[in-house]
């Protein structure tokens, strides 16, 4: 009987256990919306993840960030842009002309918003280009930076992704559809057989 | 990291030396009335099967499972990242392992070792696991599947072509390489792909016919210096049972239906290694050959293949024309004097480029038709259809063509992974771009494998080294030709013609690698 009562024990300290260790990563995004002060996030650690895309352009090196790393339709999305040269570490804050684009896979690629400028902050934030967008739909956008490259300019794509794309359905009905064609190949064939089987035997 | 910088091409003095070179490699092979290229390619072979740890390695059933394992496992880690990953395409294990490493090291393959990506295919894996229901193990039961013939009317490698210019449209119209997502689902179309005809036809059909991959590795592996065949012909007439295509005991039916007596090509062969295991008289090698045999041999040019490899040609050229500025350019230019939208431009602009070299090539013929001793043309007809008609020497004048757009793919994927494979080290260690660091490699920014110098050294060697298979090449089928048409010889101005379009094309592929190119990742 103790024996069991210990087991029953256990198996309860267990329960207690896991209940608390997917509590506390849930806590930690709670911890943040109190409003405790950091200054980077990254997936490793227990906060909404940012998300960071670098680029080089001629002797410029791009730094794109957008906040939080996987937006909602609705939420409003920080991004953050932050130009410097390679040899020397110059901050580049000419405006710049930002286009926004959603992608739609096999169909075209279409405006969402007029080009806009963008220009660096002040202050703390004179080095950063800063601005907000919101976007209503779940979809893959492309925000496209025009940059001075030599005599011209180049189109910098960074991908946004606005609601994680959500393709079970995708995945589970091809898997179904494997499925479907097994079943049906494997009821012809045991149907074949069947008929072979009779045909085989004298009636 | 994405870099937006066209990486620079050929400089103008290595364009115009190559330009010079490969005059000169054509006006040799002229000198002499095709006298270089007269004596067939060596039929000397190293077989290395008489190697007995390998062989014993071939013949155990296993094998293919053993090498399949790994490359479906990775296939299923890209559909994974691709599904699940982040959508940066440099970051994600989806974009980089398929196009950046796979997509490049397949030309590689073909040209060092033929058909082995057939052998490893994990599309091939997962259709032939569920209609075996084994691994490895040979099962005497039916398979499952329903076995039916496939359609006549199918047979021939129209459908992979059709299958080939549709994935370029995607790749370069939608821009697949750089969404891992349309990635993972264009790896999900392609298990249902496989799957779905392996349950419903005989063999392995969708492989001999439909199969996009496999086409383009049977007609590119025509050059390979690697083959799977009979040890000795003799032996295959004096066998009544044909193991090899029906199968036994021991191993499976050949899945392309091929009978090793009368298989004298590479292209449809899938080197399953299945006759090794069931040719009861171990007639069966795999032997080393020199570059570009098939081409020299091909017996009875075919019209599908033909145009498969202008296919090839073209498409090749336009892949890495569309890398180019030149090509922002031209689109640009269509798009301004038609009105029309990007995709509507993109795709008459992919059409345009995609019939030119066929209309080009059907020019050509016909100017080497008309070449023809009059005597001997009018000998063999004027119906078109003749073998030395418009069409038999389109047919037979296309397959040098398979030299010229292998090597300058090679060139050009060569330039590519040189350049940016060190993107497979950080996207290794994070394969879903989430902030892991599996390996401690996620940081790693790794600088390209070879300097500028040297890519451009390698992409001119080996655009010129395509340039002489076709040369060759094309002075068999001249030889072929004058034999099955009963010409008594095909003349110097057919040389002239035929060898000037060749170097048409080395031309244009070397111009295209002097161009700045766009690269696919970072660097």
């Amino acid at each position: 009987m103790s024996g069991a009562r210990g087991a029953q024990t256990s198996s309860r300290a267990l329960i207690v256990a896991t209940l608390l260790a997917v509590a506390l990563p849930a806590a930690a995004p709670a911890h943040h919306i109190l409003g405790i002060p950091h200054y980077k996030y990254s997936d490793e650690y227990p906060q909404i993840p940012y998300m960071e895309v670098l680029a080089q352009v001629g002797p410029h090196d791009l730094v794109f960030t957008h906040f939080p790393g996987f937006p909602e339709p609705g939420e409003a999305v920080r991004f953050k842009l932050y130009i410097r040269e390679r040899d020397g570490g110059r901050v580049f804050r000419q405006p710049l002309r930002i286009e926004v684009t959603q992608k739609h896979f096999l169909r075209r690629t279409e405006p969402v918003v007029p080009p806009f400028d963008i220009r660096p902050g002040s202050g703390p934030e004179r080095n950063d280009y800063k601005f907000f967008l919101t976007f209503s739909e779940r979809e893959a956008y492309e925000l496209r930076l025009r940059f001075p490259s030599g005599d011209g300019f180049e189109t910098i794509p960074f991908p946004v992704v606005i609601g994680k794309t959500d393709d079970r359905p995708l995945i589970f009905g091809a898997v179904a559809l494997l499925a479907l064609a097994v079943a049906s190949v494997a009821a012809v064939k045991r149907r074949r057989r069947w008929r072979r089987r009779r045909r085989e035997v004298p009636a | 990291m994405m870099s937006h910088d066209p990486v620079q091409g050929l400089p103008a003095a290595a364009f115009w030396a190559a330009l010079a070179a490969a005059l000169l490699l054509l006006a040799w092979s002229l000198r002499g009335g095709g006298s270089r290229f007269a004596r067939p390619a060596p039929t000397r072979r190293f077989e290395l099967t008489s190697w007995r740890p390998l062989s014993w390695l071939l013949t155990r059933r296993p094998f293919q499972f053993a090498v399949q394992l790994p490359l479906v496992l990775a296939l299923f880690l890209i559909l994974a990242a691709g599904f699940f990953g982040t959508p940066v395409a440099e970051r994600n294990f989806a974009t980089v392992a398929t196009w950046t490493i796979w997509w490049t090291l397949l030309i590689v393959d073909i040209v060092l070792l033929g058909r082995m990506w057939c052998l490893v295919c994990p599309w091939e894996a997962l259709a032939s696991w569920l209609r075996r229901l084994a691994f490895w193990r040979r099962r005497r039961e039916e398979p499952l599947a329903l076995e039916l013939e496939w359609p006549r009317w199918l047979r021939n490698v129209y459908p992979a072509t059709l299958l080939f210019v549709g994935l370029t449209w995607l790749e370069l119209g939608f821009g697949v390489t750089r969404s891992p997502r349309a990635t993972a689902i264009l790896g999900l179309v392609m298990v249902l792909l496989a799957v779905l005809p392996a349950l419903v036809f005989e063999r392995r059909s969708f492989c001999r016919y439909g199969c996009l991959i496999g086409r383009i590795c049977g007609l590119y592996s025509m050059m390979a210096p690697v083959e799977v065949r009979a040890r000795d012909r003799e032996v295959c007439r004096g066998c009544r049972t044909k193991d090899c295509l029906r199968g036994n005991a021991a191993g499976y039916p050949c899945p392309t239906g091929q009978c090793l007596a009368a298989m004298s090509s590479n292209t449809y062969c899938t080197v399953c290694t299945e006759c090794l295991k069931s040719c009861t008289r171990g007639n069966v090698a795999i032997n080393l050959r020199p570059w570009g045999s098939d081409l020299e041999t091909v017996a009875r040019p075919r019209r599908d293949e033909a145009v498969l490899a202008l296919v090839m040609l073209s498409l090749t050229s336009f892949h890495g024309l569309t890398m180019t500025p030149a090509w922002s350019e031209a689109l640009s230019w269509l798009r301004g004097i038609t009105g029309l939208g990007y995709l509507a431009a993109f795709s008459l602009g992919m059409t345009l480029v995609l019939l030119l070299p066929g209309a080009l090539h059907l020019l050509w013929s016909a100017a080497v038709v008309r070449a023809m001793p009059v005597g001997n043309r009018g000998a063999a007809g004027a119906g078109g259809w003749t073998s030395s008609g418009l069409w038999p020497v389109a047919s037979r004048y296309a397959y040098p063509l398979i030299a010229v757009a292998l090597m300058y793919h090679l060139a050009h994927n060569a330039g590519h992974f040189l350049l940016e494979a060190g993107s497979f080290v950080p996207v290794l260690s994070d394969p879903f771009g989430s902030g892991r660091d599996l390996f401690g490699t996620a940081g790693v920014v790794a600088a390209p494998l070879a300097s500028r110098g040297v890519i451009w050294g390698l992409q001119i060697v080996l655009v010129l080294l395509g340039l002489y298979w076709a040369l060759r090449a094309a002075e068999r089928a001249h030889r072929r030709h004058a034999a099955t048409a009963a010409i008594p010889g095909v003349g110097q101005r057919v040389r002239l013609l035929t060898g000037a379009f060749l170097l048409l094309a080395t031309a244009w592929n070397l111009w295209l690698l002097a161009q700045p190119m766009e690269m696919r990742t970072g660097m």
